[in-house]
């Protein structure tokens, strides 16, 4: 087993707990002993883009200074926007009189000496497992089913930042392919559902869920699949009347199902196909 | 928005400009208004100037810059940084923006959730929209 | 709130509890406005999400942790803050029990949130909903509705002064 120190963030204690189950299930089988950092807090979502504003750095680096006081060297995100915050902030705070600063004002921490490094269970997953050892995990293949990877924007960008290549990403196509599925490749997959625009216009919101859900069905996929919370939300709870049904599934539950981890969410899709015993698509 | 061309030297270095490049931290000047952000902009459609425009009224220093909707309606995907043939991280104009629009008390209308919102919208809006 | 002479830190304590020191820069605060919208226990569950629709502030926490330096019950403040971000409604209630409404963090919050009404909701959910029912007492006010112990409440209240001082001082004490 090996040890890996892992930043929950709100939404997967919250309305993305079917990630975290799922992601953590399929961790243990892939050889992982996870173990979540103590006393963490909100992330805060935003990076913060602005050179003076300190403050809005402080909740990302005070889990950093958590991951640090384990003994870590690295951290594991599953929220895409998670994976955002830490890593971006771990970066900015790297020039050191903004250490010093942030430092000076955590004063009840230990001082936060960088070197942390934020992995997503992507790239985790790429990097580390293999796609050939993900794949001989799978118990039951996603075969049959169309999965359009729904990357958002904090993934890929920025490009420093980013998981894959901004402009063709293929990481979650690969991993899709290892549990079995057939990846759907569409154009909006790269583009923003509005984030935190769901909060004072769920109308813009609403036009974009109903574009990218519009064009993931267009191009065959019988669902979708991410790794944000708030994608999942926006694409899900602001569907539009009269877009596509097809449901929005976390990557965690994916990778739970195919391993054989009770996931009724994905169990509800697929059903058994007496001759093949694969699984078919049902229903959407 | 200016209503007139001025284009002396003075203008090209006003306080304004630099104070937004301050802030963000990206030079207004390096854009060339070739528009390929506002191109890529998925939410282009919803705001009052596009965001090459933005960054044109950031370049005349016009200060009427803080009283547009685009910079409230930018969700800050980075798209147009991605894309930007002159590496201008147009996102962090827009967040300088509305920084400096918040630090002088103008703000978009109250962020009173539409439907209910999970903290991962809430947390994002407030850090973005409220001072 | 008070300044020590020589230290640029900014103390809230309790006027009751903290001794006067030389050199001691106090003010004295009568209270913190905060913001308490109305609701009706009966009609809320117990999650995060009926936290954030009554405080959607909450959401504005930057862990700052000057909530927690603030508060003159040495409560882990921001921790708190960050359960009710998650719902975890028990883990509020747990850590904000001995709140006396204070408002000292409430002051110093850079997020504007109203910490002691939220924690007072928290723990009102955790004892309407998740807290296990003490089926011993319910069964005992059932007991008494019914009668059970009439007589001897009746025989108590006929008695004299010296047979009360009497019975108290021969009563059993639980161990
Ligand atoms: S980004 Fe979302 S999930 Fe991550 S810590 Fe912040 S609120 Fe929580
Ligand atoms: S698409 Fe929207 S919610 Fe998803 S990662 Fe991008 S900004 Fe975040
Ligand atoms: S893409 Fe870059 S150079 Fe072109 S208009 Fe936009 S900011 Fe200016
Ligand atoms: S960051 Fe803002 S301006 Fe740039 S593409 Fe996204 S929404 Fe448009
Ligand atoms: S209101 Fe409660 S939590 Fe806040 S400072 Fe006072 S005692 Fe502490
Ligand atoms: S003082 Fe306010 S912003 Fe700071 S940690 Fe406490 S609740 Fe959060």
């Amino acid at each position: 087993m090996k040890k890996l120190a892992y930043f929950p963030g709100c939404a997967m204690k919250d309305q993305a707990r079917p990630d975290e189950n799922g992601a953590l299930q399929a961790l243990a089988i892939l050889g992982y002993e996870v173990e979540e950092i103590p006393r963490w807090n909100c992330c805060g979502t935003v990076y913060s883009l602005a050179q003076d504003d300190l403050m809005r750095h402080v909740g990302p680096v005070r889990n950093l200074v958590r991951v640090q006081g384990m003994g870590e060297k690295r951290v594991l995100t599953l929220c895409a926007m998670c994976y955002g915050t830490l890593t971006r902030s771990a970066r900015f705070v790297e020039e050191p009189e903004r250490l010093e600063r942030i430092n000076a004002f955590m004063d009840t921490e230990d001082d936060f000496r960088g070197g942390i490094e934020v992995v997503h269970l992507l790239t985790l997953l790429r990097d580390e497992v293999g796609y050939e050892k993900l794949a001989s995990k799978v118990k039951r293949s996603l075969d049959g089913l169309k999965v359009a990877t729904y990357y958002g924007c904090v993934l890929l960008r920025p490009r420093e930042f980013a998981v894959d290549d901004p402009e063709r990403p293929e990481v979650m196509e690969r991993v899709v392919e290892a549990m079995g599925g057939t990846p759907t490749v569409f154009p909006e997959r790269m583009e923003c559902c509005g984030a935190y625009l769901t909060v004072g216009r769920s109308d813009v919101v609403t036009d974009r869920a109903g574009r990218i859900l519009r064009s993931a069905r267009g191009n065959g996929a019988d669902l979708v699949v991410t790794t944000c919370p708030l994608c999942q939300f926006n694409l899900d709870e602001r569907r539009p009347a009269g877009a596509p049904s097809l449901p929005v599934l976390y990557l965690g539950q994916l990778l739970a199902w195919a391993m054989g981890v009770d996931e009724p969410a994905v169990a509800a899709l697929v059903s058994k196909e007496p001759a093949t015993g694969k699984p078919v698509p049902s229903g959407v | 928005m200016a209503s007139e061309l001025d284009l002396s030297r003075d203008r090209l270095d006003a306080p304004f400009a630099r104070r937004v490049e301050e802030l963000s931290g990206e030079n207004p000047y390096a854009c060339y208004q070739c528009g390929k952000c506002s191109a890529g902009c998925p939410f282009a459609d919803y705001m009052d100037v596009l965001p090459n425009q933005v960054l044109r009224l950031v370049q005349l220093g016009d200060e009427s810059a803080l009283d547009l909707s685009a910079p409230w309606v930018c969700a800050s995907c980075l798209a147009c940084g991605v894309r930007c043939p002159k590496g201008v991280d147009i996102a962090k104009t827009m967040e300088a923006l509305r920084l400096l629009a918040l630090r002088k008390g103008i703000s978009p209308a109250p962020a009173t959730p539409d439907r209910p919102c999970p903290q991962i919208a809430l947390v994002g809006a407030f850090r973005k929209l409220t001072p | 709130m008070y300044r020590l002479p020589g230290d640029y830190k900014l103390y809230a304590d309790l006027a009751c509890q903290t001794p006067v020191q030389d050199g001691m820069y106090i003010a004295q605060l009568p209270f913190t406005p905060a913001e308490r919208p109305a609701y009706a226990l009966e009609n809320l569950t117990p999650d995060g999400k009926t936290l954030l629709a009554l405080f959607p502030e909450l959401a504005r926490c930057v862990a700052c942790n000057t909530c927690t330096k603030a508060c003159p019950q040495k409560l882990e403040v921001m921790d708190a803050v960050q359960s009710s971000l998650r719902g975890d409604i028990r883990q509020v209630a747990e850590f904000t029990f001995d709140c006396v409404s204070c408002g000292l963090c409430t002051m110093r919050c850079p997020a504007e949130i109203s910490h002691h009404h939220v924690w007072q909701l928290a723990r009102r959910l955790n004892g309407a909903y998740l807290t296990p029912r003490a089926e011993h007492v319910k069964t005992r006010v059932e007991e008494i509705a019914a009668g059970k112990f009439k007589g001897e409440l009746d025989k108590l209240v006929t008695m004299t002064k010296d047979e009360l001082v009497a019975a108290y001082k021969a009563r059993q004490i639980e161990a």
